[in-house]
């Protein structure tokens, strides 16, 4: 029988590289042709010789995009806990200024007395936010301030230099974040100082309109700011 | 499976990570594509990394992120290409050598093996690797390279033939003297099909 296919023409049907249609063609056709037999016996034979080479995965990390970006990227990857660090600062000095501002809120109470019904009224007072933003400010600045000065160094590329004015940093950051938590602390408790003779003013005030209903007040008081930690009220 | 399109996408919106993954996706593909082509360990890292480098300075050219796949196929091709350019691909020549060298000496071992009841039983995997390796490394480079290609990339003619840029019919003619050549080399280690896929 006159056969007219090509290498081409096995190739593309070993490959699937065909239409259905050709592809049963085909396979009709070589039930017939003993040469397309053989052609495509020796492809498939030698395609499956080849199949058993596996190679094994290569035995290093490729360097991938992190390790290729800015300075600021690669001294955080040189100190692992860099973000850490600073994180941990700002955790920590923000826990405080809440908790302190928790005390002053209570510590702030509003006292108001209804002659009507002979009522107290209670409520808090948020006092001292434009400072506690103001000091975030402050500190927030100075650390920014921190790490520019380090990023300009390590432009100079003194990289033994690096570790030790980390060291130093931090122990200095942490010296002027402890001064500067000292220094709010005296200031509220400056303020703190100013509210309570507010409250005893305030309090003088209930007691001469309602002499009676005083002892219970001052008693409430007095759990109340024993609660918030603060020792004595004078009457 | 996250789609390369979608990793392209989130590079360029400037999450890094799109393209670590992307990397991460390809290093094996693109190392065993290496490889097999230059057939040298080292070199094949190299070329790996160097088409990840590439591949990350200029992902944002790329027009159609569809045509991810082909377009960092190329640049590993093109890498492959300079590298047996510039070095005429000591790797292969020394393989090549080695085998003149080993020729002699297995000629004997060759006899031997062939007179014993079923020599090929005792072919494993490795050994197999190993004589597919030596008979690729003596075919000519171009048609080594659409072997590859088609049996282990798995590509279409069409697509060899951007790659290599050359018409289709010379990437099947390529094709065919390499195979019809391995098959020669193939008969001289004693190894035929029927034998081996016994076993294996
Ligand atoms: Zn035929």
């Amino acid at each position: 029988m006159k056969c007219d296919k090509t290498k081409e023409d096995v190739f593309d049907y070993f490959y699937n590289e065909i239409s259905e249609k050709e592809k049963a063609e085909f396979k009709k056709h070589v039930t017939k042709c003993g040469s397309c037999r053989r052609a495509l016996k020796e492809i498939e034979t030698t395609s499956r010789v080849l199949q058993t080479w596996k190679v094994p995965e290569p035995d290093v990390h490729f360097v991938f995009a992190q390790e290729k970006v800015t300075w600021t990227e690669r001294i955080k990857g040189l100190i692992p806990s860099f973000e850490l660090l600073r994180r941990h600062a700002a955790v920590t000095f923000a826990g405080s200024i809440a908790a302190v501002f928790l005390l002053f809120s209570i510590a702030n109470f509003k006292a108001s007395y209804n002659a009507d019904t002979g009522t107290i009224m209670i409520s808090t007072s948020v006092f001292g936010v434009p400072e506690d933003q103001f000091y975030l400010e402050l500190v927030d600045k100075y650390v920014n301030e921190q790490m520019n000065a380090l990023f300009n160094a390590f432009e100079q590329r003194n990289f033994e230099m690096m570790d030790a004015m980390f060291a130093e940093n931090e122990n200095y950051q942490r010296e002027q974040i402890y001064d500067l938590m000292t220094s709010l602390d005296r200031d509220w408790q400056l303020q703190r100082q100013v509210d309570l003779e507010h409250v005893g003013s305030s309090l003088q005030t209930i007691y001469d309109i309602n002499g009676e209903q005083l002892d219970n007040t001052i008693k409430f008081f007095a759990d109340l700011f024993q609660y918030a930690g603060i020792r004595e009220i004078e009457r | 499976m996250v789609r390369d399109s979608e990793l392209i996408q989130d590079f360029l919106e400037g999450d890094i990570n799109g393209f670590n993954c992307l990397a991460r996706k390809w290093q094996v593909r693109l190392y065993s594509f290496a490889y097999r082509y230059l057939m040298d360990e080292e070199e094949a890292k190299e070329i790996v990394q160097s088409a990840l480098i590439k591949t990350y300075k200029n992902l944002r050219k790329l027009k159609n992120p569809e045509k991810f796949s082909s377009w960092i196929f190329q640049i590993t091709v093109n890498l492959c290409k300079d590298y047996i350019k510039n070095t005429k691909n000591n790797r292969l020549t020394a393989l090549n050598e080695e085998i003149i060298q080993s020729e002699s000496a297995n000629n004997d071992h060759m006899h031997s093996m062939e007179t014993r009841a079923n020599p090929v039983k005792k072919l494993d995997q490795q050994n197999l690797a190993e004589i597919i390796k030596k008979t690729l490394a003596q075919l000519p480079e171009e048609q080594r390279v659409v072997i590859i290609m088609k049996e282990y990339e798995g590509f279409k003619f069409s697509e060899i033939a951007e790659f290599l840029s050359c018409p289709v019919n010379t990437v099947k003619s390529r094709m065919y003297y390499g195979l019809t050549q391995m098959q020669k080399i193939l008969k001289k280690y004693n190894i035929n099909g029927d034998v081996i896929f016994n076993e294996m």
